[in-house]
C-alpha cells in the first residue's frame, strides 16, 4: 500500500509532529510505502528516510493575501499537486494538520480517498482554538455565533480567513474520513454537521518501554528532598500555563516546576507573570528540549500537570507521562477525559478552578504511595489502549476500508472531481 | 529575490537601521545579531507589532503598530517621524521562504526613504528588497479581483449570518468563565 502524507510541519515540533513521525515509522516497519508532501520552509528539511516533496504555498496565508494572489499562487499549487498525485498514484492520501482547501481540491480531482487527522477544531472554528474572545470555551457550532460573539471581526483579514475556513470545511465533507482522537472531538464534529460514517475514532499512541525498565529508571531518579512538577507544551494561553501559575501559590508543599517549552510565547507572556507571582525561584524553564531529554524529565517528575483550558483534541503529554509511570493532574476537558481516569491514574479538576488544582497537586505530593499506584495504573491504561501496535492496527484497517469504499463514494464528489485527471 | 552577502555591504554609511518586525522573535533576533555584528556602532529602531515588554527590543527606538498586521494604514501615524529619522538601512524579516502575504509590509518598505533596503529570509540568507517580488498581478486584473473579493466576502458574511450555531455543546466542568489572566 502506498500512502501520500500532506503535513504542515515536517520536523520535531509538538505532539502532532511527534505522532506523525511515530506513525510514519510504524507504517514503514509494516511494509507501507510513505510519500511526504510538506511546505517548502527553511525548517522543513529532507530526512532521506522516504520520498519527500517540498512544495511552495502549501501553507498559504489567506488572511494576508488578496483574492488575486490567493488564486494565482494556489492555481500553481494545484497543478503541482496534481502532478505529484499522477506520478505517485497513492492508494490513500493522509492529511495531517493542513488548512489549505486547494490541497483538498487536488485530492478530490484525483479521486484518491482521503483520511484526515483532526488535531484542532479549525474545520469548524475560524479562530482555531474554539475559545471566545474572553478566552472561555465556546459552546457554539460553526455559524452566526462566530460573528455575533466577536470571533470574526468585520475586517478584510478575518473575512478572507473565514472564506478559506468555509471552503476547506465544505470540501472536507466529500470523500474524507476524519480521524478523531477522542470522544469529545467526535461529539464536536457531529455538532458541526459531519456524518457518523465519515468519522473514525483512533486515539493517539506513544512508544511504551518495558515496565521493569521504567520502574528501574524511575527509581534511579527518586529524590525525596525535592518535589518535582512538570509542564510540557506550548506556553500559549490555551495550554493553561497562566491557570497553573496562578494556582501554584496555593500549593502547600515545597516544589520545583520544570517547564519544557518552545517558541517565543514564554518570554512574551509567561516570564512577566512568573516574576509578578514571585515564583522565580520555584520555576525553571527549558527551551527546545529533545524528545530523549523530555523522557528523562517525565521519569524524574513526581507529578505532571496538564492545565489545558481548551477542548484538547487528545493531548499526548498524559499518555507519555503514564508510559514513564508518572501520575497526572489535568483539567476535565477534551481528550484528557479519555485517558485520565479520575482517582485511578490521576486527578481531574474543572477548568479555571485554581483551588482544586492546587489541592490535587498537594494530594499527590503528600502521598508517594498514591503516586506510585497512579503511575502503574496509568502505565497499564496505555498498555491497554494507546500502544503503537493498537494504533497501527486501527489505522491500517481504516486505510483498507477507505481504499475499498473509495469507488462506492465517488458519486458524492463535486462535478469537476469526476473528470478524468 | 536577489541574494546578497551582508559582508559585501558598505560599512561606513550605515549608521541608522530600521527593522520591520514582521516575523517571530527568534527570526528577528537572528537578523538583529547579524546586523549588530556587522554594524556595531549603528543605532537601531524597530517598527511593528508587539514590541512592548519584549527584551529583544530594549534600547531600540520603537514604533509600535496597534493593528494585527503591519500595513500602510497603520504606518501612516509614524510616517513623518520615520522619514525624519533618515534611516540608512531598512530591513524586513520573513517568517517563511515564500514572499506571499508580505505585500502590505513591502508597501510600507516602499514608503521608507532608506538608502539600502534588505530582506532577512527565513532560510537565514539576506536578499535585496524589491517590491515586485512581493506584489502580484497586473493592475487591471488585480483591481477586478479586488472588486470581486469585496462581493465574495460580503456574501460570506451574509451566509454566516443565516447559518444557525445550534446545537450548543458544553459538558459539565468545562463551562467556567475565564478569569481574565491575560485580557
Amino acid at each position: 500500500m502506498k500512502v501520500l502524507h500532506f503535513c504542515s510541519f515536517y520536523r520535531p515540533l509538538g505532539g502532532a509532529e511527534k505522532l506523525l513521525f511515530n506513525v510514519l515509522d510504524l507504517l514503514e516497519q509494516n511494509g507501507v510505502e510513505n510519500v511526504i508532501v510538506a511546505p517548502e520552509l527553511g525548517s522543513n528539511g529532507p530526512t532521506g528516510l522516504r520520498k519527500e516533496y517540498f512544495v511552495e504555498f502549501l501553507e498559504f496565508p489567506f488572511s494576508r493575501s488578496t483574492l488575486y494572489a490567493s488564486l494565482s499562487r494556489n492555481w500553481a499549487l494545484l497543478r503541482v499537486l496534481r502532478q505529484i498525485l499522477r506520478l505517485e498514484k497513492p492508494d490513500v492520501v493522509h492529511l495531517h494538520n493542513q488548512q489549505n482547501p486547494f490541497i483538498y481540491l487536488a485530492c478530490l480531482m484525483s479521486g484518491t480517498p482521503m483520511v484526515r487527522n483532526v488535531h484542532d477544531p479549525r474545520l469548524y472554528c475560524p479562530t482555531n482554538w474554539r475559545l471566545l474572545p474572553d478566552k472561555s470555551l465556546c459552546p457554539h457550532a460553526f455559524g452566526r455565533a462566530c460573528l455575533t460573539e466577536g470571533c470574526v471581526k468585520p475586517t478584510m483579514a478575518d473575512a478572507r480567513q473565514l472564506f478559506a475556513t468555509i471552503f476547506n470545511r465544505q470540501l472536507s465533507f466529500w470523500k474524507t474520513t476524519l480521524i478523531m482522537e477522542s470522544r469529545e472531538t467526535w461529539a464536536m464534529a457531529i455538532q458541526n454537521g459531519y456524518r457518523e460514517d465519515q468519522l473514525c475514532l483512533i486515539p493517539n499512541c506513544t512508544p511504551l518501554p518495558p515496565l521493569q525498565q521504567e520502574m528501574e529508571e524511575k527509581a534511579s531518579h527518586e529524590d525525596s528532598s525535592q518535589n518535582t512538577l512538570l509542564f510540557v507544551g506550548r506556553a500559549s494561553y490555551e495550554k493553561g500555563l497562566h491557570f497553573l501559575l496562578n494556582a501554584l501559590p496555593r500549593v502547600r508543599n515545597d516544589f520545583k516546576l520544570f517547564i519544557l517549552t518552545a517558541g517565543d510565547y514564554y518570554e512574551q507572556q509567561i516570564a512577566p507573570l512568573v516574576e509578578r507571582l514571585g515564583l522565580g525561584s520555584k520555576v525553571e524553564v527549558r527551551f527546545d528540549t529533545s524528545y530523549k531529554d523530555t523522557a528523562t524529565f517525565y521519569s524524574k517528575a513526581d507529578v505532571v500537570v496538564v492545565p489545558s483550558i481548551w477542548f484538547e483534541p487528545f493531548c499526548m503529554i498524559g499518555i507519555e507521562a503514564y508510559s514513564h509511570l508518572t501520575p497526572v493532574v489535568a483539567t476535565r476537558t477534551g481528550g484528557i477525559k479519555d485517558w485520565c481516569v479520575d482517582g485511578e491514574t490521576g486527578f481531574l479538576v474543572d477548568i479555571f478552578d485554581e483551588y482544586a488544582l492546587a489541592r490535587r497537586i498537594d494530594d499527590l505530593l503528600d502521598n508517594p504511595a498514591l503516586r506510585k499506584e497512579f503511575g502503574i495504573n496509568g502505565y497499564r491504561r496505555v498498555q491497554q489502549n494507546y500502544t503503537d501496535k493498537i494504533y497501527f492496527q486501527r489505522l491500517y484497517a481504516l486505510y483498507e476500508k477507505v481504499t475499498q469504499d473509495g469507488k462506492d463514494y465517488s458519486y458524492r464528489l463535486p462535478g469537476m472531481a469526476r473528470r478524468a485527471v | 529575490m536577489l541574494a546578497v552577502k551582508l559582508d559585501a555591504l558598505p560599512d561606513i554609511e550605515i549608521q541608522r537601521i530600521l527593522v520591520l518586525r514582521t516575523a517571530r522573535a527568534p527570526q528577528v533576533q537572528w537578523a538583529l545579531e547579524q546586523l549588530r555584528a556587522k554594524y556595531p556602532s549603528a543605532i537601531f529602531a524597530v517598527l511593528g507589532t508587539q514590541l512592548r515588554d519584549n527584551t529583544l527590543f530594549d534600547g531600540m527606538r520603537q514604533f509600535e503598530i496597534r493593528e494585527a498586521w503591519l500595513k500602510p494604514s497603520g504606518f501612516r501615524a509614524f510616517e513623518r517621524e520615520v522619514r525624519s529619522c533618515r534611516f540608512d538601512l531598512a530591513v524586513m524579516v520573513l517568517n517563511g521562504d515564500g514572499s506571499t502575504g508580505y505585500e502590505d509590509v513591502s508597501r510600507v518598505m516602499n514608503r521608507i526613504p532608506a538608502s539600502t533596503k534588505l530582506v532577512a529570509g527565513f532560510n537565514h540568507r539576506w536578499y535585496a528588497w524589491n517590491h515586485a517580488s512581493f506584489s502580484s498581478g497586473f493592475l487591471l486584473s488585480r483591481w477586478l479581483c479586488n472588486a470581486l473579493e469585496y462581493l465574495l466576502l460580503g456574501f460570506t458574511y451574509a451566509c454566516m449570518l443565516l447559518k444557525s450555531s445550534r446545537p450548543a455543546y458544553m459538558p459539565t466542568g468545562q463551562g467556567r468563565r475565564a478569569p481574565g489572566y491575560e485580557q
